[in-house]
């Protein structure tokens, strides 16, 4: 099973706040593969917008994607550009 | 944590009548401003706010849970609600389910003596936490009057 990892800081001045984690929950439920997102020790499922919310990270923190399944590499990638666009919020 | 205390009953409510996103958002206005959490004088901005926020991007976080939370000017401390609503609302949900538990939050633009924005978000995770708790989700649908939905937050002040 492919399995792919990428770490990214959040720009976007508020941080991971609802909005951004529907932007991320939405992105990975187009994809078959399984989502995992960690900051700062904590680990969450990538799919569910309230797990995305536990995490609370500010801006300037590092979200680590990692995704196995047949389109890993497509979904980080596509989540890394979501999150270095700064979710499309002020940067 | 006591982030359940921002909860008053008086602002909440265990059987919103509503048949639409709109119509919801528009009771829980009015439960706040019926329980004094809200000022009168806020309620068409407020609304309109909580309006602009669905047509952002849906508040339905899935699990039939909604959380509605904008900044509004012209308030001092957070104002908050719980809502239930037995049949389950369409809200565009990103799982495409119901929504039937709404937690309305409305916070100050700016801080000051009753709002510090870094406990405004420790508390939208403790709601987070809270809301993908099966088992206050199961609960608060089942609570018969507003003080037992305030004080089944209280018990899941823990998670």
């Amino acid at each position: 099973m492919a399995e792919s990892q990428r770490s990214v800081r959040l720009s976007n001045p508020t941080g991971l706040h609802a909005r951004p984690c529907h932007a991320i929950a939405s992105t990975a439920q187009a994809y078959r593969s399984d989502l995992r997102v960690s900051c700062e020790g904590r680990e969450v499922n990538g799919k569910s917008i309230l797990d995305l919310m536990t995490l609370c990270a500010p801006c300037d923190a590092v979200l680590a994607f990692r995704a196995v399944g047949e389109d890993a590499e497509a979904l980080v990638s596509a989540l890394a550009e979501l999150v270095e666009g700064g979710f499309g919020e002020h940067i | 944590m006591n982030f359940w205390k921002s909860f008053k009953p008086k602002s909440c409510a265990v059987h919103l009548q509503a048949e639409s996103k709109e119509a919801a958002l528009a009771e829980v206005v009015g439960n706040l401003i019926g329980g004094e959490a809200l000022p009168a004088r806020c309620k068409d901005e407020a609304l309109e706010a909580l309006l602009a926020r669905e047509r952002l991007g849906s508040t339905g976080v899935g699990m039939g849970v909604a959380i509605p939370h904008v900044k509004l000017k012209g308030i001092e401390r957070a104002a908050c609600s719980l809502s239930v609503h037995a049949t389950g609302l369409e809200w565009q949900a990103l799982d495409g389910a119901p929504v039937h538990i709404l937690c309305t939050v409305l916070r100050p633009d700016k801080p000051g003596e009753s709002h510090d924005p870094q406990r405004h978000l420790e508390m939208m995770q403790w709601i987070a936490r809270v809301a993908r708790e099966p088992d206050f989700r199961r609960f608060a649908l089942k609570v018969k009057t507003k003080t037992e939905l305030v004080e089944l937050l209280r018990e899941m002040s823990a998670v």
